[in-house]
Parts: C-alpha cells; structure tokens; sequence
C-alpha cells in the first residue's frame, strides 16, 4: 500500500533522498515530484512535519531553487519565516553551548555535547534539524558541580512557561523524580531577553538510558572515548562514533520503550529515525558496522539497539539489521512491546510507521492500566 | 504527633504496596519493594506523604535508604519531624 503523499513526503525528506548513501532500497521519486502529486494535503504535511519535528527541514525543501511544485504562496511564506526562526535559534543554542561548555570545562568536568547539536552541522546543513534544548552527558561524578555551574551561568531549574514569559519552577513531584531517579539534572532554564527565542534550556543527563534500566552504558568508559566538533570558532567535545551511534540509538528506543511519553507528547517521532539514517551515512566511513554490532553485544544493549534498528530497516528501508550483524535479538513479538509506568509489559498495535503516524498514539496500545 | 505520624505513615504506605491487601499490617522489617512498591509508587508515596503531614523531606533524606522498609521510612520522618522513636 503506498503511504499517502504527505506521509511520502516526509519519509523521503527524512531519509535525505537528495543525499543518497548507503541505504538499500531504491532512490524515491525527488521531493519536487512528490510535492506536484494533486492529492497532497498541504495542511496534513504541515501538521505531520509539526507532529515530527520537521517543519523546518520540510520549509528548507520546499523553499529551495528549483522547487517547480506550485507551493500555496502563504504556505511558501511561513514555511520561509518559520526556516528563519529556526536557523536564528539554532545560532543562539551554538553560542550557548559554547558558553556552557567553556564553563564546564573551565572547571574540569568532562561532559560531551549530544543529541541535535553534536550532529545538525553535520546531518542538516542549512540549519534545518528542530532542537528544544542544549544537550549534555556529564559523569554521575560530576553531577553537582555541573549544577552549581549551571546556576552560576544564570540557569534555574523548572520549565518555561511560554504564557508568562517566567520560568516555573518543577512540580514537588518532579523535583522527588529528579531526586530518586538520578540519570538526569532537573531541567534548567535561562531567560535570555530575546525576542524570538526567550529562553534556552540545558537537559544535563548521566546516563545513556534511564534510571533502573536494565541496560547500562558504563558512562566512564563512553566519555573516554571522545571526539570533537567545531562550533562557533570553539572545539567542543562530542563521543566518538561508536558510542555516538550507541547513544543516539537508545535515546531512540527511550523514547518508544518507555510508554510515559505519549503522556508529554514526547514519544518517538520520525526526525529521530532520520537522525539515526543520516549519522549512520554520516558516520559509515569511521564506523565499522560488523564491529558496532559486536560492540552493542559486549555493552548488552544488543537487544535494545537491534529493537531500534528492525523499526528502522522497515520504516526506512535501511539495512542495519543484516549489517551490523544483529539480527535474532529481539524476540518473537517484542517489536510491539512497551513497557508502563511500573515497568509492566504493554502492547500496540500496527507498524512503527503506523505509530508514527498516528495522531491518537494511546489508541494504539492494547487497553490496560493508564499510563 | 508521634501516634499521629505513625498511623499517617501506615495508612499512606498501604495505599502503595500492591501486595499488600487492604486491613492488612504492614510488615516493619521487609523490603518495601518486595510488598510492591516500585520506583513509580516510591514517587507517589513520598507526594502523598509530605501532603499528610505537611512536611517537605529534604533532597538529602530522597534516597533508597529512606525507603528500604517500613521501619527505615519511618526512623527518617521521626527524625524530619523532631519526633523521638
């Protein structure tokens, strides 16, 4: 069954057709094509791009010399403001990130830069991948060094509340959370009386899971080994392929394992699997797929990131399963398992790009106890 | 407040261990996880703890410590509160 235009759309924008690699299925039909198909839903592809996180690098396509498709003029115009609001947030979060790290390092805690910024250079030229916050892995070690520092750089902890334009301090429940399940810092928050982008958040995380997860990524060893990324004039730290990949793949399965997400309307999107299929292009040069396979077994976390890789190779059309050699490590009927809020198994229902798809994520998951 | 806070404790504590049936005494001495309090209800318990006895546990009492048993949990809140054993 063909998916419907929009969904085309964003499946080939996420794959980066225009960027081909090694990616084992045939080149689609170029953005251009797809976008002249008649039965494109203009408002559907906004709200889907919203939905994914993708707006931007949607705009930055559909805006681009040579685009013959007749765009809407006003769905041409947002999409041009909304790419320039992007790309002027993005420069922000580069100079904060620059900032903080300068502090931190100052200071001699290791960290790394992870997850948007470590890569969009790289994976999104043209300032088109969405980012929410700065992200950063500290050592468990250093966690309230790192949190003093960040207060000293003018940070709070709480959520911006975009109402007010004032910085909400966290639940008493969340603060508990924050205290008894340590893989993360409370989420921290600076105003910085700019118009277009009031405030910058840092998510500071020590782990590369979650607390009690059964599968653990020694950190020490993770941040021994490291590379570098130039942003801004400055080289800040950022881990080396191997880990990187290992990384960027269970934030991936977090965000779906963990059935809590769908309550934050954070659950799994589709630019996360576009980020997975861009840095495995990105970074096949320097990574040796046989060997990442054996590393995801020597860390055992085979299980998770092969879990990642089955959804991916179907959404997709990768090859990482065969690849990287993991195939057989999710068992039978464990690519529809979630696990609740105590931990209990929980089933849905469909494809992972029927997941992603759905605008209604909690009427996929069997009938059970609320997350 | 001592009766009191032993009796709120309880009360609270009952409505977060799963395999603990309702009129049910709370053993002391075991495990809090093993009666079925998770890391989810441990959040939950301590909310719903601090709301009735209008107290806030400090950072340094939130740790897996406080919460290893009934007996362990309670010590902690006597101590927050100034109230001897």
């Amino acid at each position: 069954m063909t998916a419907a235009p929009h969904w085309e759309v964003l499946l080939a924008i996420a794959r980066g057709v225009d960027d081909p690699g090694p990616i084992d299925r045939p080149i689609d039909p170029p953005i251009d094509r797809l976008l002249r198909d008649p039965g494109l839903s203009w408002g559907e592809l906004l709200e889907q791009a919203l939905r994914q996180k993708m707006l931007p690098l949607v705009a930055e396509h559909v805006t681009r010399d040579g685009i013959t498709a007749p765009i809407p003029v006003f769905v041409a115009r947002h999409l041009q403001t909304h790419l320039d609001v992007n790309r002027h947030r993005l420069a922000m979060f580069r100079a904060e990130t620059v900032r903080v790290g300068a502090a931190l390092a100052a200071d001699g805690i290791r960290f790394v830069v992870t997850k948007g910024m470590s890569f969009e250079r790289a994976l999104y030229p043209g300032g088109t991948r969405f980012m929410n916050d700065l992200d950063l892995m500290i050592a468990p070690a250093d966690r309230d060094r790192t949190r003093a520092r960040l207060a000293a750089l003018g940070y709070r902890e709480g959520l911006f509340d975009w109402r007010t334009g004032a910085i909400r301090p966290h639940s008493r429940k969340r603060a508990i959370t924050y205290q008894l399940h340590r893989d993360h810092l409370p989420f921290a928050v600076r105003l910085t009386g700019d118009p277009i982008v009031p405030s910058i958040a840092c998510d500071v995380a020590n782990s590369l899971t979650w607390h009690a997860s059964e599968y653990q990524v020694p950190i020490d060893r993770a941040l021994a080994d490291t590379d570098a990324i130039e942003i801004d004039g400055a080289r800040l730290p950022i881990f080396a392929p191997p880990y990187q990949f290992v990384f960027t793949a269970l934030h991936l399965f977090r965000e779906a394992w963990l059935e809590q997400w769908i309550d934050w309307e954070q659950d799994v999107n589709l630019i996360k699997f576009a980020d997975l299929v861009r840095l495995w292009r990105h970074l096949a040069p320097r990574l040796d797929a046989p060997g990442f396979g054996r590393l995801a077994d020597e860390l055992g976390v085979a299980m998770p990131i092969a879990w990642v890789f089955e959804h991916l190779d179907r959404t997709l059309g990768t090859d990482l399963i065969a690849a990287t050699g993991l195939s057989g490590r999710v068992p039978a009927g464990a690519l529809n398992i979630a696990a609740g809020r105590r931990g209990e198994a929980r089933t849905w229902t469909g494809t992972m790009d029927d997941r992603l798809r759905a605008k209604d994520r909690r009427a996929l998951f069997t009938p059970g106890e609320p997350a | 407040m001592d009766d009191s806070l032993t009796a709120t404790l309880h009360r609270v504590l009952a409505t977060h261990l799963r395999y603990v049936q309702a009129g049910e005494p709370i053993p002391r001495d075991v495990d809090l996880r093993e009666l079925g309090l998770d890391s989810t209800a441990a959040i939950e318990l301590l909310v719903d703890l601090e709301e009735a006895l209008r107290m806030t546990i400090p950072d340094a009492a939130l740790n897996e410590r406080t919460f290893r048993t009934a007996a362990t949990l309670e010590h902690a809140l006597r101590a927050l509160a100034g109230v001897p054993a």
